[in-house]
C-alpha cells in the first residue's frame, strides 16, 4: 500500500493561494454580510471594467445593471442571506463604457466559528454565450408555447373529439370533445386509449381500430357506439410515434341520410310498382321487355284477363273489387317461379313474363295453365264467397315479334280469342290467329280504302254512323259489298274495324 | 365559499393586541419574516400570508384580469384582514407590498390602525422631478433579468430555487417551498409591480403610516421616502442605519424595533 498522498493545503503557502486567487478565471470578491466588497481579485475588476479603487467599500449590487440590481436586492440578496448560498444567478454587469456583460453568480455565506461578522464569498463567471443560447432557447420555447397554444385553441374549437397515442396506445393528448364523448371513462393522460375506446365502441371495432393502425395509413372508419346508439366517424391517421384520431359523432347525418334513402327507395319503388297489389306496373314490365328483347334473349309473354270481374265489383263494390285484385295477385306471386315477372297492368288486366325453362312452349302452356287454375279457384273476401276465371293470352319472342309492340299485340290476340271462345283458357298467339290477322288486317285496309272513297253508305258501330271522315248520325243498319272479299255483315265489319285499330 | 385562508396560505401565531399583519414583497414570501414576526409573538397576534402566485399561494387562485393591477392584491388584502383579523390591524408591508396596504387601506381604513411601510416606493420609474430611480428601459431589463434566470425552471421544478440550507433552523420542506414562484406568474406579477404608478393615490390615505427607509437602497432612493412623506397627509419617516432593500432579512433586529417603537408610538 502506498502512503497517503499529502492534501495539497497542507503544502501549499498563503502566496501561491493569493497567486491561485488572483489569476483564477473568475471574478472572486469577500463582501460584508451587507454586501460590501471587502476584498476582490483581478479578474472581478476586469468583468467589472473599473480599478480597485472604485469598488472597494462599495456595494457589489452597484456594478449590476439597474435590472439586475432590482433582482438582487428583491430577490436573490435576501435569499442567499436565509439560505446561506445561491447558485447560478444569472445577472448583467452595468460597465462603466455603457456596455453589458452577461455574468453567472454564485454566493455562499461564510459564518466563520469565532463569532465574527458572517462573510459572503462570490465568484462570477462570464457567460457571453450561454446568455445567448438561453436567449435563443428562452425565444424558441415562446414561440414553441404559442404555436402549441394555437394548436390548442384550433384543437379545442373544433367539433371532432381529437385525441392522440403513442405506440403503446398510451394517451398523449384528448381535447375538450374527447373527455365529453368518453366521460364514462375517465380518460386520464397516460391511460390505455384502446380501453376507454372498446368500453364505449366494444371490442370489435376496437380490433378494427387496431388493424387499420397496424396498416398504417390514414382511413376512416364507421363506428358504432351501443349505448345511446349512436354514430363515429373517425378517421384515424398512424405515424412512427403513435397515431391521432378525430371522431365525430354522425349521428344526426346518418339518420337525415338514412331518412332520404328511404324515401328515394319508396320513391323508386312506387315508380315501378302498382301501388294497390303491390306487383310491378305496367312501366317495370314495359322496361322488363324491352331489356330482354334488347339483349335478344328469348321470352315468353303471357297476358291474364280476369272473366267476370266486373260484376264482382258491381256486386260487392270498389273495396271488395279492390281485396279480391289483391288476392289475385298474390296468387300470382305465389305461382311465378324465380326469375318470372309479374305485373298488374291495370283495372283487372295482369301479364308475366315467363323465363323459358325447359318445356319450351308446352311448358310455357302448362305453366300458366296453372296459374289459371289458380286464380279460378274460390276467394273469400270479407265473407263473400266469390269465383272468377282467368283468360291468358301468350306470345313468344323470337318466333312471334322481336318489339314489345308485336309481342304484346299477338298475346292480345290470343287472350281475344280465349275471350270468344268460352273464356278460363289459355291460348298462344299461332299460324291460325297470325292468318286472321293478316286477313283483317287486308280487309281493314280495303274497308279504310273503301269509307276513304265513299262507296259504301254505312254503318253502325256502336250507334255511331260514319261515311267517310264525317260522322252523320246514327245508323241501325250496315252492310258493305266488296269485290274481293263478298258481302259482310254487322258483326264481321265491328271486328274488322276493332282488329284493323280505327279509331272511330 | 372563498377560502382566503388557503387561497393566502394565511399563518396565524402569537396572541395579543394590536394585531399584526405581516406582508411579503416582490420576488419571495412570508418566509422573508423569518426573524421579525416571531419577535413580536409574545405581544402580538402576527398574521402571514402569501400573495397568490407566491410561496404556497394556490396557483389556481390566479387570474390575470384580477391581478392586473395592484388593486387586485389589495382586494385580497382586505379579505385577508376580514377572515383573519379581529379589529383594526397594525400592517406591515415590505416594498410594493408596502403600496398594496396603501391602497387596501384607502379602500378599507377601518381596518387598519397603522400601516408600516418598508422601503416602499409608489413609482419605480423617473418621471418629470420625481426620481423613482430608474428609467423606463432600467424596468424592462427586470423582465430580461427574470426571464435570464427562470428560463431553465419548468413549473415542476421552480419550487426548490436553490437547495442546502446552511441554516438549520429551515426544514427541508419549508426550503423546498421558499420563495417559490410559478415563473410566468412572478414575470407578471414583477411587471404590474414595477410599471405601477400610485403616487396620486398617496394623498387618499388618511391612516397613520410609518415610512421606514434604508441607506443606499438600490430599489427605493432616499428621495422616494422623503416623497411619501410629503404625500401621505398622517406619516412619519424612519431613517434606519440598514442598507439595501430587505432590512428585514439583513438587519432584522433593527426592523423589530423601528416596528415596536412606532407602534408603541401610535397606541401610547
Amino acid at each position: 500500500m502506498s502512503a497517503a498522498l499529502p492534501h495539497p493545503r497542507l503544502v501549499a503557502t498563503t502566496a501561491s493561494y493569493d497567486d491561485m486567487a488572483d489569476k483564477a478565471p473568475c471574478g472572486l470578491a469577500v463582501l460584508d454580510k451587507h454586501g460590501f466588497i471587502q476584498a476582490l481579485n483581478e479578474r472581478f475588476l476586469t468583468l467589472a471594467g473599473v480599478n480597485a479603487d472604485g469598488l472597494l467599500g462599495r456595494r457589489m449590487v452597484e456594478i449590476l445593471a439597474p435590472g439586475s440590481r432590482v433582482l438582487f436586492e428583491a430577490q436573490f440578496g435576501p435569499l442567499l442571506l436565509i439560505q446561506g448560498q445561491v447558485a447560478e444567478i444569472a445577472l448583467d454587469i452595468a460597465r462603466p463604457d455603457g456596455a453589458r456583460l452577461p455574468i453567472l453568480l454564485n454566493a455562499a455565506v461564510d459564518r466563520s466559528d469565532s463569532g465574527e461578522e458572517p462573510t459572503i464569498r462570490v465568484a462570477l463567471i462570464e457567460a457571453k454565450d450561454r446568455r445567448r443560447y438561453e436567449t435563443e432557447l428562452l425565444a424558441e420555447r415562446r414561440r414553441a408555447q404559442n404555436l402549441s397554444e394555437q394548436l390548442n385553441d384550433v384543437l379545442e374549437s373544433t367539433t371532432d373529439a381529437v385525441l392522440a397515442v403513442d405506440r403503446t396506445w398510451r394517451l398523449t393528448f384528448a381535447n375538450r370533445h374527447a373527455h365529453q364523448l368518453f366521460d364514462r371513462m375517465r380518460l386520464a393522460a397516460g391511460c390505455s386509449f384502446l380501453t376507454a375506446f372498446e368500453a364505449i365502441a366494444g371490442i370489435s371495432a376496437s380490433v378494427q381500430l387496431q388493424a387499420c393502425v397496424a396498416a398504417g395509413v390514414p382511413t376512416t372508419l364507421d363506428i358504432y357506439l351501443p349505448d345511446g346508439g349512436r354514430w363515429l366517424d373517425c378517421h384515424l391517421y398512424p405515424g412512427l410515434d403513435g397515431a391521432r384520431f378525430f371522431l365525430r359523432d354522425v349521428t344526426e347525418r346518418r339518420k337525415a341520410e338514412d331518412k332520404l334513402r328511404i324515401a328515394h327507395a319508396e320513391a323508386a319503388h312506387r315508380a315501378t310498382h302498382d301501388a294497390l297489389t303491390g306487383l310491378k306496373n305496367r312501366a317495370a314490365f314495359t322496361e322488363a321487355v324491352e331489356a330482354r328483347l334488347s339483349r335478344r334473349e328469348p321470352i315468353i309473354v303471357a297476358l291474364i284477363d280476369l272473366d267476370r270481374f266486373k260484376p264482382v265489383n258491381d256486386t260487392y263494390g270498389h273495396a271488395v273489387g279492390d281485396r279480391l285484385l289483391q288476392a289475385v295477385a298474390g296468387r300470382i306471386r305465389g305461382g311465378v317461379r324465380p326469375g318470372d315477372f309479374a305485373a298488374r297492368l291495370g283495372g283487372d288486366e295482369f301479364a308475366v313474363i315467363i323465363e323459358p325453362q325447359s318445356g319450351g312452349r308446352e311448358g310455357a302452356v302448362e305453366f300458366a295453365a296453372r296459374l289459371r287454375n289458380a286464380i279460378s279457384a274460390v276467394y273469400s273476401i270479407d265473407g263473400h264467397t266469390i269465383t272468377i276465371g282467368a283468360s291468358i293470352g301468350i306470345s313468344m319472342s323470337p318466333e312471334h315479334g322481336v318489339s314489345i309492340g308485336e309481342l304484346y299485340h299477338h298475346a292480345d290476340l290470343a287472350l281475344y280469342r280465349v275471350k270468344h271462345s268460352g273464356r278460363n283458357a289459355v291460348c298462344v298467339f299461332d299460324a291460325v290467329l297470325r292468318q286472321e290477322l293478316e286477313e283483317q288486317e287486308s280487309l281493314g285496309e280495303d274497308l279504310r280504302r273503301a269509307l276513304a272513297e265513299g262507296k259504301p253508305s254505312i254503318f253502325l258501330v256502336d250507334g255511331t254512323a260514319i261515311n267517310g271522315d264525317a260522322t252523320v248520325g246514327s245508323v241501325i243498319a250496315m252492310s258493305w259489298s266488296d269485290p274481293r272479299h263478298g258481302r259482310f255483315g254487322v258483326r264481321e265489319i265491328q271486328r274488322v274495324v276493332c282488329a284493323a285499330g280505327f279509331a272511330h | 365559499m372563498l377560502d382566503v385562508m388557503r387561497r393566502n396560505h394565511v399563518r396565524v401565531g402569537g396572541t395579543g393586541n394590536p394585531q399584526i399583519v405581516f406582508a411579503h414583497g416582490y420576488g419571495c414570501d412570508q418566509t422573508m419574516w423569518l426573524d421579525v414576526a416571531p419577535a413580536f409573538a409574545a405581544t402580538n397576534r402576527t398574521i402571514l400570508f402569501d400573495h397568490v402566485g407566491a410561496g404556497q399561494s394556490d396557483l389556481s387562485a390566479f387570474s390575470r384580469s384580477r391581478y392586473a393591477t395592484l388593486h387586485g392584491y389589495a382586494r385580497d388584502l382586505v379579505e385577508i384582514i376580514d377572515s383573519a383579523a379581529t379589529g383594526p390591524v397594525v400592517y406591515v408591508g415590505h416594498s410594493v407590498s408596502a403600496m398594496i396596504g396603501v391602497l387596501a387601506a384607502i379602500e378599507r381604513p377601518q381596518a387598519f390602525a397603522l400601516l408600516v411601510l418598508l422601503t416602499p416606493s409608489p413609482c419605480y420609474r423617473n418621471d418629470g422631478d420625481y426620481r423613482g430611480g430608474f428609467e423606463i428601459e432600467d424596468l424592462e431589463q427586470i423582465i430580461e433579468s427574470m426571464d435570464a434566470n427562470y428560463l431553465g425552471w419548468s413549473r415542476s421544478l421552480a419550487p426548490v430555487i436553490m437547495g442546502n440550507p446552511e441554516r438549520p433552523e429551515l426544514s427541508e420542506k419549508l426550503t423546498n417551498s421558499f420563495c417559490r414562484t410559478d415563473p410566468d406568474i412572478a414575470r407578471h406579477f414583477g411587471r404590474v409591480t414595477f410599471l405601477s404608478d400610485h403616487r396620486a393615490d398617496l394623498p387618499r390615505s388618511v391612516v397613520p403610516s410609518v415610512i421606514l427607509q434604508c441607506q443606499t437602497d438600490a430599489i427605493a432612493p432616499a428621495s422616494v421616502g422623503q416623497y411619501m412623506q410629503n404625500m401621505m397627509p398622517v406619516s412619519q419617516l424612519v431613517e434606519l442605519q440598514a442598507t439595501g432593500h430587505c432590512p428585514h432579512v439583513s438587519h432584522p433586529d433593527e426592523v423589530i424595533a423601528a416596528i415596536r417603537h412606532a407602534i408603541a408610538t401610535h397606541f401610547a
